[in-house]
């Protein structure tokens, strides 16, 4: 498998990079979040970033936690405390594009649609845009040492809850009603199929 | 097409001879600039902007623009489906932080025990909500927040990396509601401005612009980016706001002819503690 710019990788690295992105995809959608920050080293970069301020050199994200602790911190924040309406979503996440391999470090990118449902309304197209990624190998497979997500759909429909695209399911601080909406929503998480990929254990 | 189209030896349409463009330009908008922020309006005749905001509120808009130079950082936008009034509603009130946003409880950022004031011009448009942090007893002594977790604790405290800056005085947080369309933000180290766009009555675009200044170190900025993380579309704290303005309006419309009232105070009522709005 070559690259655009002439480095190959191999069919197995090729193999575990477009399982990583579809286990990713399958987590995000399945509402469970501990698994989340699994998919990234320690040390990490996660920016879930609007188009123009990537294009123009501005710093500012929409989400930009600085580490995998971060990342658990937002996933306690959303489980816990952030108080929003539930409802399904989404993500058609394309192959891969890999761009390069340097010092061990696979840079790709592939795009993403991400659409959302609420209960009694028709589907939407929450978010698109591109995923661009830095991809590393370490004992417990391939994973994320940075993953920017630069979306084109700059008026986000109210808010983001997830740091992905896209919003959970939330399971707390529910009124009753939303509760039972809530139950129903609530799909059971695949575990992710390839465990040299896969996230070692919820958090 | 100025002087019309010619056929056949005829002028069809175009302007009339005394018609003199120089009459008919583009609105001219009346426009102040202070401590680097542009302000504008289509009144003419609108009082001068020292006026409009009024002493107090002047005095905290200066205390954050003071004159330094502004570096942008960036933008975020989202549209929220509720009446623009209602965000003008929720900056204006001191009640809800305490009781909706558990980050801010949990770590002290703003909760019903804070050293707090609420100052407003004297024609009652313009508020600024002011608190400084930390001044209370222990979060787990002071709230009745059914989601407060008294063993609250980041994994990474870089969410709260708070450093003071001289220019703030004693408050840690002041956010200034000018009415009818701007918020200005300081939460601790995070500065934003917020601009209210409605468009409809069930409808507002809010846009987000944040910023720092011109003499900030490398590290400064930083713990503006991460502080920036509970604010805005996906904040940890202000989008629980945005979620309950979209229910609120959903109230709202789902019958139009009721009227409630939010009696606040040491009162005790039976009247259900709700929001009212008048589209």
């Amino acid at each position: 498998m070559s690259t655009s710019n002439g480095t190959a990788i191999g069919f197995d690295d090729g193999l575990a990079l477009t399982q990583l992105y579809a286990d990713y995809a399958s987590v995000v959608d399945s509402g469970n979040w501990a698994w989340w920050p699994e998919f990234f080293i320690d040390d990490c970069v996660y920016r879930l970033q609007p188009r123009g301020n990537h294009e123009r050199g501005f710093p500012l994200a929409t989400l930009a936690p600085t580490s995998k602790g971060m990342l658990k911190d937002r996933v306690y924040g959303i489980t816990e405390t952030l108080f929003h309406n539930p409802y399904y979503q989404r993500h058609i996440v394309g192959t891969p594009v890999i761009c390069g391999v340097e010092e061990g470090r696979i840079r790709c990118e592939s795009n993403c649609a991400v659409f959302c449902t609420k209960l009694s309304d028709a589907s939407t197209v929450f978010n698109l845009g591109r995923y661009l990624d830095a991809v590393v190998r370490t004992p417990d497979g391939l994973k994320f040492a940075s993953r920017e997500c630069i979306y084109d759909s700059e008026m986000i429909p109210n808010s983001i809850i997830y740091p992905v695209w896209g919003r959970p399911i939330k399971q707390t601080r529910l009124c009753a009603a939303s509760s039972r909406r809530a139950a129903l929503l609530r799909a059971p998480a695949p575990r992710p199929t390839t465990a040299q990929t896969g996230p070692v254990s919820p958090a | 097409m100025r002087r019309g189209v010619v056929q056949k030896g005829q002028v069809h349409g175009g302007m009339p001879a005394d018609f003199v463009t120089r009459d008919h330009a583009l609105t001219k908008l009346r426009v102040v600039c202070r401590g680097g922020v542009v302000f504008a309006s289509f009144d003419p005749e609108v009082e001068a902007f020292e006026d409009f905001l009024g002493a107090d509120i002047l005095g905290y808009f200066d205390r954050l623009f003071n004159g330094r130079t502004l570096t942008a950082l960036g933008y975020d936008r989202q549209r929220i489906p509720g009446n623009w009034k209602l965000m003008q509603g929720n900056i204006k009130d001191p009640y809800h932080p305490g009781l909706l946003h558990t980050w801010f409880v949990t770590f002290g950022l703003w909760r019903a025990d804070n050293n707090s004031q609420w100052r407003m011009d004297t024609r009652h448009r313009h508020a600024a909500m002011i608190s400084t942090r930390g001044s209370g007893g222990r979060a787990d002594q002071v709230t009745e927040v059914s989601s407060f977790t008294a063993g609250m604790q980041l994994n990474d405290p870089g969410f709260l990396d708070i450093v003071p800056e001289p220019w703030w005085g004693r408050p840690t947080a002041v956010m200034t509601t000018i009415f009818p369309s701007v918020i200005l933000q300081q939460q601790v180290n995070s500065v934003s401005t917020r601009h209210i766009q409605p468009n409809g009555h069930g409808s507002f675009d809010f846009v987000w612009t944040h910023f720092g200044f011109d003499d900030d170190t490398d590290e400064r900025t930083q713990r503006r980016l991460r502080q920036a993380n509970l604010f805005g579309p996906a904040g940890c704290v202000s989008a629980d706001d945005d979620e309950v303005i979209e229910f609120s309006q959903q109230a709202f419309e789902s019958k139009p002819l009721h009227r409630a009232l939010a009696k606040l105070g040491r009162q005790r009522s039976r009247t259900p503690s709700t929001w009212s709005a008048r589209r």
